[in-house]
C-alpha cells in the first residue's frame, strides 16, 4: 500500500529514534496522524525549539540552552567536585537522587578501541582546563560500571593522579532495594569486590 | 539429570522422529551413514546450544527445508523441563517451558552433558585454543562466577589488540590494569582444576586399562611462570613487554596462550600416544569430569559417547561398560556394531528412522 509521502517520511524519522522499532513508529505516525491537528503542532513545536536552543554545556558538556547548564550556573552548588559520568542524561539520574552537590563533568561516551572510541573522542580537553584552573578536591568516577566504563576511570585516574588530591570511583554492584535473590552472579562478585569498610577502623 | 523424551522435525537426516528414554545406558547401533552421530548430536545441541561439528548451525537443517525443530524434555532434581530449539538459516531460538530464552550462559549452566566424539577428540588433540575451550567448559560448570570472568577477558583481549593492531600505544595502560585484575582468576582456577583432576585421573586411567603408568594432566601458564601473578610484578611485566606487542600486533602473554597436555609416564600426548591411547586417555579425562561435576552440582552430568568402543581392545571396552553401567548418569553411547550383552535400551538406527527399540 502506498502512504501518503509526508506520512512515509514521519514514520522514517520516528524509526530513527533509539529504543522505537518500526512498529512503533508506525503506530506514533498513525496516531498522529488521525489526532486533533493541535497535537502534533504542539510537538513539533516543541522538537523545533529542542532542536534550536539545546546544546552541549560549554563547561561540563551536559545539556544547556544557553551558553552554560543550569547546573553550571547554578552559584549555590559547591565547587570543589566534579563527579564524571558517561552520558548526559546520567547527570539526571544523579540529581534525582538529590545526594550530590557539586559540579558535573559529562564525557560523551566510554573509551572503547573496537567502536573507534579512544580518549580523544571524549570530551576531556574542558575538563583537564577545569582541573587545571585550581579547586578541585575531588574527582568522582561515576562511569558505568562495563568493562569499557572502567577503562575509563583507569584512564582518568593516571590522567589526573598528579593533580587531584582524591580521585574516587563509585561502588559498583548491588542496586538497592534489590533483593540478593535476584542479583545475577555477576553483579554479586562485583558487589563484593567493590565492598567498603562498614565498622569504623 | 535426565533426558525424558526427544523430538526431531528436519533436522539432519530425520525429517520426523519421537524417542523416549529412560535412566541408565542407550546403545543406538547402526550402518554407517545412518543418522547415530546425527542424534548425538541432536542431544548435544539441547544441552550447549551448539553443534560440537560445526561452528555454523545451518548444516543441522534437513536438506532444501527451512527450519529444523529439536524438541524435548529434560529433567532435573524432579522437574520436567519442556525444551524447544528451533534453528532457522545461522540463528537459533530456544524455549525453555515456553519461554524464549535471551542469555545461552544460564541454559547451559543449567542442562549440561559431557561429550566424547571422535570429532572433539581430533580438534582437542590439534588445537590448543580448543583445550582451553574443553577445560574452562568444565570450570563454568564447577564456578559460577566462571563464565563472567572468561567472558570478561575476552573482551578485554579483543579491545586491547584493537589498540596494539592500531600502534596507540598511549592508550594500553587501562586495558592491562582490567588484564591484571581477571588474568589472575582465569589461571588460578586452571591451576587449581588440574591439581584436582590429577589423582582421580591416575585411579581411573589404571582401573580402565590394568596399567600401571601413571596418566598425568599438565598445566602451563607463561604468566604463573614469569610473575607468580603477583600484582606489581605481572604490572611490570606487561608494562615491559608493550614494545614487543606493538610490533606482532596482539597481546603476547596471558591465559589465551596457556598449554594443557597429558604425558604417560614421560611420553607426551599429541606425539607419543597411540590412538588407543588417545582415546582412553580422553575418555579417562571425561569420566574424572564426571566426578567433578557430581562432587560439585551433587548429580550426574547426561554422557554422550559417540563411536568410543572403537579402537579399544576388549579389556578396556569391557572395564568401561562396567564403569558406565555402575555409574549413576544417563548415558547415550553409539556403534556400527549390534552389541553384545548390554543392559540397557537398544536402539537400531536405519536411514533417518528407528527400526526396532529394544530394552
Ligand atoms: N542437513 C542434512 N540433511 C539431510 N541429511 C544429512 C544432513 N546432514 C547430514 N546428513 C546425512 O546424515 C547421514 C548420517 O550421518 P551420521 O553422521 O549421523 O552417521 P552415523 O550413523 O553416525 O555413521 P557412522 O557410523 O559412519 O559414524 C549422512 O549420510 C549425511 O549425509
Ligand atoms: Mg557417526
Ligand atoms: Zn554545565
Amino acid at each position: 500500500m502506498k502512504l501518503p509521502a509526508s506520512l512515509h517520511r514521519l514514520i522514517e524519522e520516528l524509526a530513527k529514534l533509539p529504543t522505537i522499532g518500526r512498529k512503533s513508529a508506525k503506530r506514533l505516525a498513525f496516531h498522529l496522524a488521525t489526532a486533533p491537528k493541535a497535537d502534533p503542532n504542539a510537538l513539533a513545536q516543541a522538537l523545533l525549539a529542542a532542536a534550536m536552543e539545546l546544546r552541549p554545556c560549554t563547561q561540563c558538556g551536559g545539556i544547556a540552552s544557553g551558553e552554560l547548564c543550569p547546573l553550571c550556573n547554578d552559584k549555590s552548588r559547591l565547587e570543589g567536585s566534579i563527579l564524571v559520568v558517561e552520558e548526559a542524561r546520567n547527570v539526571f539520574t544523579v540529581e534525582e537522587s538529590g545526594i550530590y552537590k557539586g559540579q558535573y563533568h559529562v564525557l560523551g561516551g566510554a573509551i572503547s578501541p573496537m567502536k573507534g572510541i579512544g580518549p580523544s573522542q571524549l570530551n576531556l580537553k574542558s575538563l583537564e582546563a577545569r582541573i587545571d584552573q585550581g579547586g578541585i578536591e575531588e574527582l568522582i568516577l561515576a562511569t558505568n560500571p562495563t568493562l569499557e566504563g572502567e577503562a575509563t576511570a583507569h584512564y582518568l585516574t593516571d590522567l589526573f593522579q598528579s593533580k587531584v588530591a582524591r580521585i574516587t570511583r563509585i561502588a559498583r554492584g548491588m542496586p538497592t532495594g534489590g533483593d540478593l535473590e535476584y542479583a545475577d552472579p555477576g553483579t554479586l562478585t562485583r558487589a563484593i569486590e567493590g565492598r567498603t569498610r562498614f565498622n569504623s577502623a | 539429570m535426565v533426558i525424558r523424551a526427544l523430538r526431531l522435525t528436519y533436522f539432519r537426516n530425520y525429517e520426523q522422529l519421537e524417542i523416549n528414554f529412560d535412566q541408565g545406558l542407550h546403545f543406538f547401533y547402526g550402518n554407517n551413514g545412518q543418522g547415530k552421530t546425527n542424534l548425538v548430536e541432536a542431544l548435544y545441541v539441547m544441552t550447549h546450544l551448539k553443534s560440537f561439528r560445526t561452528t555454523s548451525l545451518n548444516p543441522l537443517i534437513h536438506y532444501g527445508k527451512p527450519t529444523a525443530l529439536i524438541e524435548g524434555e529434560i529433567e532435573k532434581e524432579g522437574v520436567c523441563h519442556q525444551i524447544r530449539i528451533m534453528l532457522v538459516e545461522h540463528q537459533k531460538k530456544v524455549w525453555c517451558d515456553a519461554k524464549q530464552l535471551t542469555l545461552s550462559s544460564e541454559y547451559i549452566k543449567n542442562f549440561f552433558s559431557l561429550l566424547f566424539a571422535p570429532d572433539l577428540l581430533a580438534a582437542y588433540k590439534e588445537y590448543p585454543q580448543e583445550k582451553r575451550n574443553f577445560f574452562d567448559r568444565a570450570l563454568t560448570l564447577l564456578d559460577p562466577l566462571y563464565i563472567e570472568k572468561i567472558k570478561d577477558f575476552n573482551r578485554i583481549r579483543k579491545q586491547k589488540n584493537q589498540l596494539l593492531r592500531t600502534g596507540k600505544a598511549k592508550e594500553v595502560a587501562p586495558w592491562n590494569q582490567l588484564f591484571c585484575r581477571v588474568s589472575p582468576y582465569l589461571v588460578e582456577k586452571r591451576q587449581g582444576l588440574v591439581q584436582r583432576i590429577n589423582p582421580l585421573l591416575k585411579e581411573i586411567f589404571s582401573q580402565l586399562t590394568g596399567r600401571t603408568e601413571v596418566l598425568r594432566l599438565h598445566f602451563r601458564s607463561d604468566l604463573w611462570e614469569k610473575t607468580g601473578l603477583e600484582e606489581k610484578k605481572l604490572r611490570d611485566f606487561l608494562a615491559n613487554k608493550l614494545k614487543m606487542e606493538l610490533e606482532t600486533g596482539h597481546l603476547c602473554y596471558g591465559p589465551q596462550k596457556d598449554a594443557f597436555w597429558m604425558t604417560l609416564e614421560g611420553k607426551k600426548d599429541k606425539f607419543n600416544f597411540s590412538q588407543g591411547e588417545q582415546r582412553i586417555a580422553f575418555l579417562s579425562l571425561q569420566f574424572v569430569l564426571n566426578e567433578l561435576i557430581l562432587e560439585e552440582v551433587g548429580f550426574p552430568p547426561i554422557l554422550l559417547l559417540d563411536d568410543v568402543f572403537s579402537e579399544l581392545d576388549s579389556r578396556v571396552f569391557l572395564n568401561t561398560m562396567k564403569r558406565i553401567q555402575e555409574g549413576k548418569n544417563q548415558v547415550f553411547a553409539t556403534s556400527a556394531q549390534m552389541p553384545e550383552k548390554v543392559l540397557g535400551q537398544v536402539i537400531h538406527i536405519h536411514q533417518g528412522t528407528i527400526q526396532s527399540n529394544l530394552s
